[in-house]
């Protein structure tokens, strides 16, 4: 909960400050990183991306709404899950467990109920009690790789194909044991050779009921069968996925397996820029009904007509605000290149402060030998600053913390990466995958869907993902079926000739 | 097709270094697309077509077609030869189209 809490003030801090004016307050009595006088120094401040800039107005145990929200929704839904888990899980053990034990049973009850009147078990059958022990080891293992994966996701709904298999497996060794009770155990057959039998074709019919099962599950959405376009609704970052035949909430886990690591990392701070401008458009534009209260069959011409004068004054104002975002873009622009080139100068020059000890080396000086941790720590000092501006300038300072840059860099010296490897991961935002775990703030994400999510995908079919803080719409489109036709070359028919002087001089 | 077309009938009299002027067409290496016309392309600085001065051409591509009395050849071979041959004095129809439609 001690993580938890933190990121829960530092969503406050961010949601607080994109209304609120910033105030750079300087916490007393403690260290700036870009302090040359500390350099080697271990500077103990794990909030170091907030305590330098503070936010003034709330206290600083507030939460917004959306952390409230997001607290309820794990407290229940923690719960709800597990249940759910379980419950597949010793559903899935028990059948497994009468499906294995059903041919053994087979084989040992009539030893076990008649034996004396039994016939001796001949070569033939004793060869068939191998067979049927090797098919059950495969059996065992197959049935082991295929399901007993640790789930990647959970589903709202049932997994159909899993039940409909789970369900014949179950009404087939139903009607295996109907059999044997009443052919078999109630006449107390004595042919031990022809029970033997009945086991084995039982284990084969396992093994194609498994092959079934492989092929329902696995094989048949291989084949990619449609496009699927994701968008980001924030943003409108958009990846396209090739999928096969799935169900909706199949094709959703997919999409936000591959969410995490194909779309670049969520960050609400670059989204207060057009939140502000269009804030501005509406603020500062009333209308005054002038002509005294009118009748009531008229309110609903007198809302038409205010909408459509706030309109047209707004349209006269777009006038002088796109030249305001050309020109703070603009500067936003070489801002940001010129904090990147210092930033870049100051890393290489950091970097050129250590070197890699030999072995000889080592043992004549063993004073100055540090682990990469703490070569890092000595290094970090001269470049914090820099990186501390540019990260605060493309407005991600609150993805990186100064732990997780020390440890980057600790393992970027230790293997032997440059300054440009090392720096790119600032450079440019990566994938969510790429920050800390805490990052991936939501691992709750809901399914919204016009269509049922156990219904396969169609093409045209669009369904969302929503999470606290964003939601991802997905379109689909159906592959569509190409004609490949042949064209044969002979390889001796490509011949050639000069081109005739375009130009006779007469 | 043709648009404003512009004739002008030149004579122009052999000089030392042949006529003076560059024709380039026809029918089997096209100058233009698919028009097998023949066109000027270039008249020779010092030539006896720049000392005459009447002959006037248009650098834009496919606005000077050479034609000569019995109509406006399109074959390359053939036109050369019988410019570069032994007459000394040759008439030509200079057709200047003003606007070229493809």
């Amino acid at each position: 909960r001690e993580r938890s809490r933190d990121r829960h003030k530092s969503r406050s801090k961010e949601s607080s400050r994109s209304e609120k004016s910033v105030t750079i307050n300087a916490p007393p009595a403690e260290p700036l990183l870009g302090d040359q006088s500390v350099r080697g120094e271990e500077v103990q401040d794990d909030n170091w991306g907030e305590t330098t800039t503070a936010v003034t107005g709330t206290s600083e145990h507030s939460l917004s709404q959306e952390d409230i929200v997001r607290i309820s929704k794990d407290l229940d839904d923690s719960v709800g899950l597990d249940c759910k888990r379980y419950l597949n899980v010793a559903l899935s053990v028990i059948l497994g467990l009468v499906v294995f034990l059903t041919p053994l049973a087979f084989l040992i009850l009539p030893h076990l109920l008649w034996p004396d009147r039994l016939r001796a078990c001949g070569t033939a059958c004793e060869g068939l009690f191998i067979s049927v022990a090797f098919k059950l080891l495969i059996l065992l293992l197959a049935v082991w790789a295929l399901f007993f994966r640790p789930p990647r996701a959970g589903l709202p709904r049932i997994f159909v194909f899993r039940a409909l298999l789970a369900t014949l497996v179950l009404l087939f060794v139903l009607s295996y044991w109907l059999f044997y009770g009443v052919r078999i155990l109630d006449s107390q057959d004595e042919d031990y050779q022809g029970i033997v039998q009945y086991a084995v074709s039982l284990v084969d019919a396992l093994l194609f009921i498994h092959y079934l099962a492989i092929v329902l599950l696995e094989l048949r959405q291989l084949q990619p069968f449609f496009s699927l376009c994701v968008t980001r609704s924030t943003d409108g970052a958009t990846q396209h996925y090739n999928l096969g035949q799935l169900s909706i909430q199949r094709a959703a886990v997919v999409i936000l397996e591959n969410y995490y690591k194909d779309f670049p990392v969520h960050n609400p701070a670059l989204l207060t820029a057009s939140k502000s401008r269009a804030a501005k458009h509406l603020a500062g534009l009333k209308v005054y009904n002038v002509d005294g209260p009118g009748e009531n069959n008229a309110a609903a011409g007198i809302a038409q007509s205010q909408s459509r004068a706030m309109i047209a004054a707004a349209a006269r104002r777009r006038d002088s605000s796109h030249n305001e975002l050309y020109y703070e873009e603009a500067e936003h622009e070489r801002r940001v290149r010129k904090r990147r080139a210092r930033l870049v100068v100051a890393v290489e020059e950091a970097f050129t402060h250590i070197r890699r000890m030999q072995e000889e080396e080592q043992k004549k000086a063993p004073g100055d030998v540090m682990d990469p941790r703490e070569a890092a720590q000595a290094i970090f000092p001269s470049m914090a600053r820099a990186l501390q501006k540019y990260l605060r300038t493309t407005r991600q300072q609150h993805l990186h913390s100064m732990e997780s840059i020390q440890q980057h860099l600790a393992f970027s010296i230790t293997n032997n990466m440059t300054p440009k490897a090392f720096l790119e991961s600032y450079l440019t935002t990566g994938p969510t995958l790429q920050y800390g775990k805490d990052r991936w703030l939501a691992r709750q994400w809901t399914l919204i869907s016009e269509a049922s999510v156990t219904s396969g995908l169609k093409d045209g079919s669009v369904f969302l993902l929503k999470c606290i803080d964003f939601s991802l719409v997905v379109t689909t489109k159906k592959i569509p079926y190409i004609q490949l036709a042949e064209e044969f070359i002979d390889p001796k028919s490509h011949k050639f000739m000069l081109r005739l002087q375009s130009e006779t001089s007469v | 097709m043709d648009g404003d077309v512009e004739y002008e009938e030149i004579t122009l009299e052999r000089g030392n270094s042949g006529l003076g002027f560059s024709i380039a067409g026809g029918t089997d290496n096209p100058h233009i697309g698919d028009d097998p016309s023949i066109f000027i392309t270039k008249i020779i600085a010092g030539g006896a077509a720049a000392q005459d001065g009447r002959l006037r051409y248009s650098n834009t591509p496919g606005k000077s077609v050479l034609c000569l009395i019995s109509g406006c050849p399109d074959d390359h071979k053939d036109t050369s030869q019988s410019l570069n041959g032994l007459i000394n004095i040759i008439y030509l129809i200079n057709k200047l189209r003003k606007r070229y439609f493809a």
